[in-house]
């Protein structure tokens, strides 16, 4: 079915073979802008390639595209309306264009242009009325920035294709934006948020935070974990880190770890852009990583960032398992290590035994005091023994949720290397860079 | 002679400094934690305070600064082993957080009773 529903998609859109030179499938959140340094244009076959894989792979993970989330936006009108103006600001009209689509997408949602000013959108979390809706929206935001208004009749067309259990691909016309969205206004007052699905609401409400990590025999504070949160705004009892969620749904754990890997790599960027120093750490799930469809988007996301950002990325794995082949591990590990300054893996306070992890390319171990919930003699006691047998294996260490000073007087002298929790920095919406913090610094607070 | 407050989370450390001081003539008060040690001070206020760093719950050089806050006439000394890394770098610490004295582990009962009569002025 996949290579009929493909097939059938750029059939539709009547333009397989013509008009696509400079067709480029991209992922959301994606700002095209920093995607520096470009590889050379690839051809339409290429991008053909890379869309139909990664639409294969929706379908075959999540029914997206029988599901109807498919939507076709045609813009050519505007290129008309812009007519002699088009030719000296296209890429930046360009640039507009794709940034309103990928800034109203989930991580897991793709879209191309498959013609100059014709884009295709794959939902993948959504429902068909709120996919036709986003699309709508981001019809009136290119309407409003390239127009001046948010009118688009008569300038933004968008279809609605669907794929049936058969390969047999419809389409359906939306006559008005406005209409749609004034519809949509109506009736969602009468759909709570409780008919969301799980993979929804993270789609919906997913926010991240950046938690400073101290480098304990270093004194600064160079490093900041992206960690995901989600709002208590949308339903979710508490702003909860999913670096814990190692029994959740695999999808969803992939789908957070997407999305954290797009914030980092886009939170990097920028910060290189501003010449602003610092790494960004990242959870991602064994899970994610040991699943080929979720692999291969994970590491298609990592594929084009620059060296200049992948340096100051640091990957942490979760839920690695004990007693996993060394040839697994490196299968794991090695292409994470390719595309950062660092691959880190968390585990239980009790873990000992880290035989091999070193060779496969892990620069540190370490754990999480979260959920540990134990007296802190007996935490001391644990750390101790942890950071030891970790650095019998030429390995570093790290602790994450710190939670008093005398905890963190403990780490250092078990020596602990990389801290981070409420009693060294609060988590942060905005990384500040490279800042200095000694011990003095930590307890003249207390004065 | 004096009122010593031992605070330190090892029985046995404390077991042994209390042999040695009060073999000296001092009359000796312990607890296992800086938070357990502050409320002993409060209660029956010491001349002098020996006081571990490396500690569960309250760790040295917290319980250090809220004993300078409240018994600002209370003479402190600081010891640590520095853990596992036997890391010293506390002791300084704790020095500039109002320390008089600071003492690494091991120390003889020679060194800790002179430091003793150096903080209480014999």
């Amino acid at each position: 079915m996949t290579e009929n529903v493909v097939d059938k998609l750029f059939r539709i859109m009547g333009h397989r073979h013509k008009e696509a030179d400079g067709a480029q499938a991209k992922t959301a959140n994606r700002t095209p802008k920093r995607q520096t340094p470009r590889s050379p244009k690839p051809t339409f076959e290429a991008n053909q390639v890379v869309f139909e894989t990664k639409i294969s792979q929706l379908i075959a993970a999540q029914n997206t595209i029988s599901a109807g989330n498919v939507e076709l936006l045609n813009l050519q009108k505007i290129e008309e309306k812009l007519g002699q103006n088009l030719s000296d600001h296209k890429e930046a009209v360009e640039t507009i264009i794709q940034e309103a689509i990928a800034r109203r997408l989930s991580p897991m949602d793709i879209f191309t242009n498959y013609a100059d000013f014709r884009y295709v959108i794959v939902f993948t979390s959504i429902d068909k009325k709120k996919a036709r809706l986003k699309t709508a929206l981001i019809a009136e935001e290119i309407a409003q920035r390239l127009l001046g208004k948010t009118d688009t009749e008569g300038v933004i067309s968008i279809k609605t294709m669907s794929v049936k259990e058969d390969g047999k691909a419809t389409y359906e016309d939306i006559p008005s934006v406005q209409e749609m969205v004034s519809d949509f206004e109506d009736s969602d007052a009468d759909e709570g948020a409780e008919t969301l699905s799980d993979g929804e609401r993270i789609a919906e409400g997913i926010d991240f935070v950046f938690q400073p990590v101290w480098n304990a025999k270093r004194d600064v504070i160079s490093t900041y974990a992206c960690v995901p949160v989600m709002p208590a705004a949308i339903g979710t009892p508490v702003p909860h880190d999913p670096r814990k969620m190692s029994k959740a749904d695999h999808d969803i754990l992939a789908f957070i770890d997407i999305a954290v890997a797009k914030k980092a790599i886009q939170e990097q960027l920028a910060l290189l852009e501003h010449g602003t120093s610092a790494i960004i750490s990242m959870p991602v799930h064994f899970e994610t990583l040991g699943s080929r469809a979720h692999r291969h988007t994970y590491f298609e996301l990592l594929k084009d960032v620059p060296e200049q950002a992948s340096d100051r990325l640091i990957f942490e794995i979760h839920g690695l398992p004990t007693g996993i082949p060394d040839s697994r591990l490196a299968e794991i590990i090695g292409p994470l290590r390719s595309k950062s300054r660092a691959v880190l893996a968390g585990f239980g306070i009790n873990s000992r035994r880290f035989d091999g992890y070193h060779a496969a390319g892990l620069h540190a171990v370490g754990f999480d005091l979260h959920d540990v919930i134990l007296p802190e003699r007996k935490i001391v006691k644990q750390m101790d023994a942890f950071v030891e047998a970790a650095n019998r294996q030429k390995l570093k260490t790290f602790v994450h949720h710190i939670r008093s000073l005398s905890l963190n007087t403990s780490a250092i002298a078990s020596g602990v290397d990389y801290l981070d929790g409420s009693t060294l920095s609060d988590a942060t919406d905005t990384i500040t860079g490279i800042e200095p913090l000694t011990l003095v610094d930590l307890y003249s607070r207390k004065l | 002679m004096a009122k010593i407050l031992i605070i330190d989370d090892e029985e046995i450390v404390r077991f042994t400094l209390r042999e040695i001081l009060e073999s000296d003539g001092h009359e000796v008060a312990e607890a296992s934690d800086g938070n357990k040690g502050l409320k002993t001070q409060r209660a029956n206020p010491a001349d002098l305070v020996i006081t571990d760093i490396i500690m569960p719950e309250k760790e040295g050089v917290e319980t250090i600064i809220e004993l300078q806050k409240e018994f600002p006439q209370t003479k402190i000394i600081a010891i640590s082993g520095g853990g596992r890394m036997k890391n010293m770098d506390f002791l300084e610490v704790a020095k500039k957080f109002g320390a008089h004295s600071v003492m690494s582990k091991p120390f003889s009962a020679k060194d800790l009773l002179a430091q003793v009569r150096d903080c209480i002025g014999e």
